[in-house]
């Protein structure tokens, strides 16, 4: 299959995913899990071009997204794009499900079967959903075989019989991009940032706290926020801070403090199966480290991951 | 020896009055405001420091001016200028005009014997609230900025002179010149305290001071140590005995490494190797005060066993330097510095040794260039400053064997990436002779390491999913330890080091590069 890389391709591909997805849909209901990143987005704007109302949206805030995230998408897809969005408030009941579980993958499965669970709830009151749509892109497939688990490919119980609907599972991001561009979603929503399904909690690494993840979330917007008044968003593939769990010394008002370090990662790749690190100017570094060391509570020291991937991954969980 | 006397009036840039003299070949000493000594024959001018008190306040630190005023040089320096001013029949205001950083000097008296060859303009720098409004009796100015008329002035019939700018800091563009112009010119000081005439006249006084005693020191492999260990073998030969211990926690090969390099020095040294008892008492414990006090307490008790071996010793030998002795000024509302010592604590009581420490009025810059001037190798004078409980707080969390493995075989090649770094010509300055630029990297840089993070994070190594340890780098500049900046490494320099570290270290899959700076971050993690 040929890479889209151009208007011309894109607007090729959404006319026949249309036609596929109509023939495929007919006047059935759909049901969307909306996380709000570029994948989801553009399967939720290809659907609602291609099926309108019959696709209902379900975001679920599991109090693992960005600052400002769950208020976002309920803006742009209730208010702007007129869609059937379902808004789930869960923030406690993953925190309190994810007290004092460390180990990577437990986290990852016990966020993954929670979020499952919340979608069947509400996949159950709504009646006659006959397919389940995705936003799978084709590294996902890749993988899900033995670095990670994807939580976004199956879970639901055999009651619930949907059938899929995936129309970017062939795509790469760069791909996802130039197609959503032409679908006309806004450029903050198509450039957006891959963000991994189980959020923010991989990368407030270990078992996961209300105020280390706060750390995470106020860090994680200060580093948005510089790089998009330096230029750098759109520049930069992702970018985002991991807030470890164990503390260092350091010196606050001439007493000694024992903080969070935060990690900042900025990586560049075309496709996601290799990253390279972004070359910050220094100066920036040094503004951006100043800024989280005095505004956000609990931190006292600013690191930057130098690593490529491989050999580490982009996160860290 | 013929000295100046800086009086300290409490400013953060006291100490570099002294390093820029020490820096013209010229001895001064540095006391507080309050304990002036007695001004014998040795003593050829006095400087009165900057201060963070403005003189119009009640308690504002005061000096009696008789003492040397009209008898000897006197140059006043900031609050020191405006001190002079206030005491002797001028005027000083709290200022619109504050100036703070860059301002330009221009010399209103190029015949003034302070602004001899000072060029006509120049770059200074200022920190101050008040100025001063009208000049003391007898008074004239010799140099102005654009906002402050009286920047320096002399006192017509005497050897006094005052600035409102530091000369001291390197800002200021003619600082030395201006420094030298009083101490060589006006005070009338020969310039000659060089390296080599510090080391003969020590070892003179080392000689008469130990007599056919037998002395004990402690060598670290640290820069301090080491050269007063040279020094103390030139003057006493093996009348002195050095213990190195080895805590098990040291750099990879360090031990072997540095205990060679003393022997061909022809020190006469005893390797003590406790690295088993260290390790074995360390097991567990992740708490960083309960690490550092379990280090300290076996350093002591490893020291003593083998000092006691020593019969008849009377004297115990330390690598203390200038900044561990001066004393800082008691300021009102200013909580003076607690000096906690790195150095052996508590061993002279027990076992009643004297304190011999023939390092104890020099500047980390001038052990330097003493070691130097002994003709010690550049790899042991120009080391970096290393924690006393070693790679214990860099390994956050317990301490394995595993872990030390890991630790020392990154910070090997993150070390030899440093030295094998040719940064000619980038203009680093260097770390340990701040007169010149550094040739590689580790010169450049003050004190440098890797950290082991307490942490697994997931990775991908061929097709294989990892789950290792992250490491952190940590590479600062600074002048004095007190604050400290990261250092601006070439990002291609970061590439290659982390490159290597991840391919040959066997348990690291990530680094990472600290960008903090001290405060609020420390130099050390624990």
């Amino acid at each position: 299959m040929e890479r889209i890389t151009t208007p011309a391709l894109a607007q090729k591909f959404i006319e026949e995913q249309i036609k596929e997805l109509r023939a495929q849909i007919g006047d059935k209901k759909v049901l969307l899990a909306l996380s709000g990143g570029v994948d989801s987005s553009v399967v939720a704007a290809l659907l609602i071009k291609a099926v309108g109302k019959q696709l209902f949206s379900v975001h679920v805030n599991h109090g693992l997204l960005r600052k400002g995230e769950p208020e976002q998408v309920v803006r742009v897809f209730r208010d702007e794009l007129k869609a059937n969005l379902i808004y789930v408030d869960a923030v406690d009941r993953f925190l309190d499900k994810l007290a004092g579980v460390a180990d990577p993958e437990q986290k990852r499965k016990i966020i993954g079967a929670e979020f499952i669970r919340v979608f069947e709830e509400e996949a159950r009151k709504l009646e006659g959903i006959s397919f389940l749509a995705q936003g799978t892109i084709y590294p996902d497939i890749v993988e899900s075989g033995p670095v990670k688990s994807h939580h976004n490919v199956g879970g639901l119980p055999e009651d619930l019989k949907f059938e899929l609907v995936e129309p970017i599972k062939l795509l790469f991001k760069d791909e996802v991009r130039v197609v959503g561009k032409e679908l006309g979603l806004p450029d903050n929503m198509v450039y957006r940032q891959p963000f991994p399904g189980p959020g923010l909690g991989v990368r407030c690494t270990g078992a996961i706290t209300r105020d280390r993840l706060e750390a995470l979330r106020e860090s994680d917007a200060i580093l948005r926020e510089e790089f998009a008044k330096n230029g750098l968003e759109g520049k930069v593939w992702q970018y985002f801070t991991i807030v470890p769990d164990y503390k260092s010394t350091g010196v606050k008002d001439n007493k000694r403090s024992w903080d969070w370090p935060v990690i900042i990662r900025a990586v560049n790749t075309r496709d996601a199966m290799t990253a390279t690190i972004e070359e910050i100017p220094y100066a920036l570094l040094h503004h951006i480290t100043k800024r989280i060391v005095t505004e956000v509570p609990g931190v006292n020291r600013v690191l930057y991951d130098l690593t490529p991937k491989p050999t580490g991954t982009i996160e860290w969980e | 020896m013929n000295r100046i006397l800086i009086l300290d009036f409490g400013s953060q840039v006291t100490q570099l009055i002294g390093r820029r003299l020490r820096e013209l070949n010229v001895y001064c000493e540095i006391y507080p405001y309050d304990k002036v000594p007695a001004l014998d024959d040795s003593v050829k001018g006095v400087i009165l420091s900057g201060s963070p008190c403005s003189v119009r306040d009640a308690n504002a630190p005061q000096v009696d001016l008789s003492l040397f005023k009209g008898k000897l040089p006197l140059l006043g320096i900031c609050y020191g200028a405006q001190y002079l001013a206030h005491r002797c029949g001028g005027r000083v205001e709290g200022s619109i005009a504050r100036e703070y950083g860059r301002a330009m000097l221009y010399v209103v008296r190029p015949d003034s014997p302070l602004m001899q060859g000072v060029s006509p303009h120049s770059q200074v720098w200022m920190s101050h609230g008040d100025t001063i409004s009208a000049l003391p009796d007898g008074a004239e100015v010799i140099a102005s900025t654009q906002d402050v008329a009286n920047a320096a002035f002399q006192i017509a019939g005497e050897q006094t002179y005052a600035v409102q700018f530091h000369p001291e800091v390197f800002h200021t563009d003619e600082g030395s010149k201006i420094l030298a112009n009083f101490a060589l010119g006006i005070c009338g000081l020969a310039g000659d305290w060089t390296p080599d005439s510090f080391i003969e006249t020590t070892v003179a006084a080392l000689r008469a001071q130990i007599g056919a005693d037998k002395v004990i020191l402690g060598l670290s492999g640290g820069v301090d140590s080491t050269v007063a260990g040279v020094l103390l073998n030139k003057a006493i030969g093996h009348q002195l005995t050095c213990i190195f211990v080895n805590n098990g926690l040291l750099r990879k090969n360090e031990f072997e490494d540095v205990l060679e390099s003393y022997r061909d020095m022809g020190l006469n040294v005893i390797g003590a190797d406790a690295s088993k008892e260290f390790l074995s008492e360390l097991a567990g414990v992740t708490d960083p005060e309960q690490k550092r006090k379990i280090i300290g307490r076996l350093f002591v008790e490893t020291f003593d066993k083998y000092a006691k071996q020593i019969e008849n010793a009377r004297w115990l030998a330390q690598g203390t330097i200038y900044p561990d002795v001066i004393e800082s000024a008691g300021i009102p509302g200013i909580a003076s510095k607690i000096k906690s010592h790195h150095n052996v604590g508590g061993l002279p009581e027990q076992m009643n040794l004297k304190i011999v420490e023939p390092l104890r009025m020099l500047f980390k810059d001038e052990v330097r260039r003493v070691g130097r001037a002994l003709g010690i190798k550049e790899e042991l004078v120009g080391r970096h400053p290393f924690p006393g409980p070693s790679l214990a707080v860099r390994i956050l969390g317990d301490i394995t064997e595993e872990k030390l493995r890991v630790l020392r075989e990154a910070d090997d090649i993150f070390i030899r990436g440093l030295r094998n770094y040719d940064c000619t010509g980038m203009g680093f300055p260097s770390a340990s002779d701040p007169r010149v630029l550094a040739t590689n990297l580790y010169d450049a840089i003050w004190q440098a390491g890797v950290i082991l993070l307490p942490v697994r994070s997931v990775g991908v190594m061929g097709d294989e999913r990892t789950y290792e340890c992250p490491v952190a780098l940590r590479a600062v500049v600074s002048t004095d330890a007190m604050t400290a900046d990261w250092f601006h490494f070439p990002y291609d320099f970061l590439a290659d080091v982390s490159n290597e570290i991840i391919n040959k270290v066997r348990g690291v899959n990530r680094v990472v590069y600290d960008i903090s700076s001290k405060p609020p971050a420390t130099i050390e993690w624990e």
